[in-house]
């Protein structure tokens, strides 16, 4: 050990760094002699700063401190001469600052790593801490800056041939807030610059006398630590904890599970919510005290208002349990729609020209393109509809024929469709082919709905609103022929059944998924329609109660029917494919052949009998609630009644000319009683020629969701006779 | 929503009506609830399903009749219909020894899916056919009592015999009620009172509201 240096006082230090300074600035070696000069009044406002500090501290006389101001004065105007004349020759000093790092900072002004003892159990005691305490030397914190390679990391006594760089250390300004571990890790060093000059005034003490004085210190020093330690310890649990606290009221608010709590807290955070919230409390109110008819509207209102508020922890819930249902139906969407088995199996009933007969879809495309009869009907110029109907008729068959089972545009039905096309719209009226384009378009994409729509628009428009003006030409161009109105012209059906294996091991995976989430999809409305009644006790009362669980049903099942229903599909797979074979094979069914009695026929028209309850029940899978389609069950059964009663006793339909069956009208009313064994098989031949096989799915969803309440009643039964009608059109034979 | 049955505490029951498709039954419900053919606004549903409202001894009861189909091919499906009815109407023409027979595969059926907790009644229609009756009455009410039912006759064109039966099994329905707690009583509290009974016939609604949210609360038993 170099005990010569060891000893050198703070002041020593600065002389000698002014001195060296000096040096280097004679030499012309002014980047050296600029350092110096800096470290110099570092060291100056290091040293007169911990002058402050210790109060009792008397190692320089109030001489000694003006003193020290001078030379830190001087020590900058030099810096500042030097930086001058540098900044004038070159910017090197300005530009290149990290060429500073490569001079090793000194560990001073505590040059004193006398203390006996001191490495050790003040290094392992507070590891780094008190490393930094010892080493940077306090407000210098050299090792912030990465430059412990110097004196300090290695040995604290290498020579400080070195100087200091830095700009004003980032402590300062952190002294009001200083952590304890700094607070105390500043006061040991102030201890040991009292050590050092208790040493250094005592040159002569004993060992035993040093030993002790180190010891002191020592432990004055660990005390400060472990003080320290504490302090910050607990500082952190403090801090900790109102962190947990923040995040506790911030999921309160936001993130956390709405679900989990208890009714009770729920209803607290309701009440809290609302608090002070006119429009609740105002519905609120109006519900307690109104009992005129207005409730149901009342009710509906404060359940509209409630889930339109995103804050509403109830709305919350809301929004979660769907969130939840959808996590789960998503993927598994995901997987079916991946497989190409969406929407199957799937029936694409068309309407085949009067003149072809053949079932056969191929056979058929093959008569019409050669049928001269097609191409040079009289009267099609003036009819566009007619056209784009025949298109259709004509392409769709060997479309699907070419495409099946998944649909994909085939180019070899595209392109004779499209010469037909052409061939036809030069002698035509070219009004036909955005029409057709449309169309074209539709079976460009995959979209099979849309095309199927399309199809089924066009059929259906034909059917209504041109049935009149068609029925006329066709009696006047054709004579001879039998009069065929469109809508009564033979149907063509193809079915699309997609990969049945495929599917089929889809529905065997998603078996128990689907229960699961029809039982999860119950238990959440449960909660849902428990709470709101739990929580505005208005709605407890029966009727309350039945509107509040239909209003919140409306709206809960949008967002995730359509995917449910894809489940639902998936695993009725099988089933819907029986119904969709016997549907295709019954396609051209009348009520008679469907077994009902004959004054149930209603075949005198000019349209197939019983259209309108048809088309009602084509809107069935649109709707997106179960009550929605519920109601429409019953409206369909509805529709069939009104259909025979206005056929009897109103007339409507009279505008036929055929009178035929005007003997058969002399019905007594007595004898017009629909009952089951009519409705039945009526219903039987409306569901065969709607052409849909996902009437499976919807049947058996209603009967999952559709309320116990109402399955005694009119629509329980309307539910009860469209479920047998469609079971019967599963089994029933082909004769 | 429709209105939802079940409002004003009255005691919903699901009843069913079993035969053959010519023995008449539709006529008899009709002849019931309507009591007279022509009137226009006649339920909506007709004859397949009808609503009937009684209070019996200050017991308000709600008939939900449901007919069922009587034809052999959905005969296999009949079960879906008849699920968890309180009450079934097992009706046959006395002019019709074939309809007996189907009666009683009926009712043996009716057991087999329900036990004994149905209400069964079974019923002789065309009463007013007297001369051409084929089934002898002492070999149906022989029949009816070995299964448990009550035998009644009636003309649905003479409007004979059709309250006393709907009354009778109004009144079966409201003292096994009584007896064991039906799962579909909205009214627990109401106690059957002994003495005379008085019988009222709730009007009932003829137009269901149909479609639109919410719907008219108590519906048709209100």
């Amino acid at each position: 050990m170099a005990a010569g240096q060891q000893q050198q006082s703070p002041l020593g230090v600065i002389f000698q760094t002014i001195k060296q300074a000096q040096e280097e600035d004679g030499a012309k070696n002014e980047l050296e002699a600029h350092q110096r000069y800096l470290s110099a009044v570092q060291y100056i406002s290091v040293l007169l700063q911990q002058q402050i500090q210790i109060q009792n501290s008397s190692s320089l006389s109030p001489q000694k401190t003006l003193q020290l101001f001078t030379m830190a004065k001087h020590c900058l105007e030099q810096a500042e001469a030097l930086y001058n004349t540098s900044v004038k020759e070159n910017r090197r000093l300005k530009g290149k600052p990290p060429l500073l790092s490569s001079v090793s900072l000194p560990s001073v002004p505590v040059p004193s790593p006398t203390l006996p003892g001191r490495e050790s159990p003040v290094a392992s005691g507070c590891g780094r801490g008190t490393g930094r305490g010892r080493g940077g030397g306090g407000p210098l914190r050299s090792n912030s800056f990465g430059l412990n390679t110097g004196p300090s990391g290695t040995h604290p006594n290498a020579p400080r041939s070195s100087s200091v760089g830095q700009k004003k250390p980032p402590t300062v300004k952190a002294l009001h807030t200083i952590s304890p571990m700094e607070a105390a890790r500043r006061e040991n060093m102030h201890l040991m610059v009292q050590y050092q000059t208790a040493l250094r005034n005592n040159p002569n003490m004993s060992i035993r006398g040093s030993q002790n004085l180190s010891l002191n210190y020592l432990r004055r020093l660990e005390e400060n630590l472990s003080l320290a330690r504490q302090t910050e310890k607990s500082m952190a649990n403090k801090l900790r904890q109102r962190e947990i606290r923040l995040q506790e009221e911030a999921q309160k608010l936001k993130v956390r599970s709405i679900d989990s709590l208890t009714a009770e807290q729920l209803r607290e955070e309701v009440i809290q919510f609302e608090n002070g919230k006119a429009k609740f409390n105002g519905l609120k109110q109006a519900l307690s005290s109104d009992n005129c008819d207005n409730t149901t509207n009342l009710v509906v209102n404060l359940i509209h208002e409630v889930l339109n508020t995103t804050d509403h922890p109830l709305r919350r819930l809301f929004g979660e349990s769907q969130y939840n249902i959808i996590q789960i139906l998503q993927p598994v969407v995901r997987e079916i729609e991946r497989s190409g088995c969406t929407d199957l199996p799937k029936l694409n009933i068309t309407q085949i020209q009067k003149d072809c007969t053949d079932p056969s879809p191929s056979s058929s495309l093959h008569e019409q393109r050669e049928s001269p009869k097609v191409h040079s009907r009289p009267h099609s110029v003036s009819a566009p509809e007619d056209i784009k109907l025949a298109q259709v008729r004509t392409q769709a068959p060997g479309h699907f024929e070419n495409t099946s089972p998944v649909m994909s545009p085939s180019s070899t039905g595209s392109s004779s469709n499209a010469e037909e096309i052409e061939e036809r719209v030069e002698d035509e009226d070219l009004k036909t082919m955005p029409d057709f384009k449309t169309i074209r378009q539709d079976d460009d994409d995959d979209d099979d709905d849309d095309e199927f729509e399309t199809l089924k628009a066009n059929q259906d428009e034909e059917g209504l609103s041109t049935m009149k003006s068609e029925r006329g030409r066709d009696e006047e161009t054709e004579e001879e022929d039998e009069v065929i109105f469109p809508s009564l012209l033979p149907l063509s059906c193809t079915p699309l059944f997609g990969d049945k294996d495929k599917i089929e091991s889809l529905a065997l995976k998603f078996e128990g998924l689907l229960e699961e989430t029809v039982k999860l999809i119950h238990s959440a409305l449960k909660k849902i329609i428990t709470s709101f009644v739990s929580i505005y006790t208005s709605l407890s009362s029966r009727d309350n109660y039945d509107i509040c669980k239909t209003a919140i049903e409306s709206l809960f099942f949008p967002a995730i029917l359509p995917m449910l229903t894809s489940l639902y599909r998936c695993s009725k797979y099988a089933k819907e494919c029986s119904v969709a074979v016997n549907m295709m094979k019954h396609v051209n069914s009348t009520p008679k052949d469907i077994a009902v009695r004959k004054k149930y026929w209603l075949n005198d028209q000019a349209m197939p009998p019983y259209l309108a309850a048809i088309e009602q029940l084509k809107s069935l899978p649109r709707l997106q609630c179960p009550s929605l389609k519920l109601d429409c069950l019953v409206t369909l059964s509805k529709v069939i009644v009104q259909t025979i009663d206005d056929y009897y006793f109103t007339g409507h339909f009279s505008f036929s000319s055929s009178s035929s069956s005007c003997s058969e009208k002399e019905i007594n009313k007595e004898d017009i009683s629909v009952g089951v064994d009519d409705l039945l098989p009526i219903m039987t031949y409306i569901i065969i020629r709607s052409g849909m096989p996902q009437l499976v799915s919807e049947s058996a969803m209603l009967q999952e969701f559709v309320d116990e309440n109402y399955l005694m009643g009119e629509e329980g039964f309307c539910l009860t006779t469209f479920d047998t009608a469609l079971r019967y059109v599963e089994v029933m034979s082909s004769s | 929503m429709a209105a939802r049955t079940g409002g004003g505490g009255s005691l919903q029951v699901k009843v069913v009506l079993l035969g053959e498709g010519c023995v008449g039954k539709t006529s008899i419900v009709l002849r019931y609830v309507q009591n007279q053919f022509n009137d226009k606004h006649i339920q909506t549903l007709q004859a397949s399903f009808l609503q009937k409202n009684l209070t019996i001894n200050r017991r308000r009861l709600c008939l939900n009749i449901w007919d069922t189909a009587g034809q052999e091919r959905y005969h296999a499906l009949g079960p879906i219909y008849y699920r968890d009815s309180h009450a079934a109407i097992v009706v046959y023409d006395i002019t019709d020894e074939d309809s007996f027979t189907k009666a009683k595969n009926w009712v043996r059926e009716l057991r087999k899916m329900l036990g004994d907790s149905c209400v069964l009644v079974i019923v002789g229609n065309k009463s007013d056919l007297e001369k051409n009756k084929v089934i002898q009455e002492k070999d149906a009410q022989e029949y009816a009592a070995s299964v448990g039912a009550k035998h009644f006759y009636t003309s649905a064109k003479q409007n004979k015999g059709i309250e006393e039966m709907f009354l009778d099994l109004s009144k079966r329905l409201l003292e096994k009620e009584g007896n064991n707690s039906n799962p579909s009583s909205t009214n627990p509290s109401s106690t059957r009172r002994p003495g005379g009974i008085t019988v009222t016939d709730d009007s009932i609604r003829t137009d269901r509201p149909s479609g639109g949210g919410g719907g008219g609360g108590g519906g048709c038993c209100g």
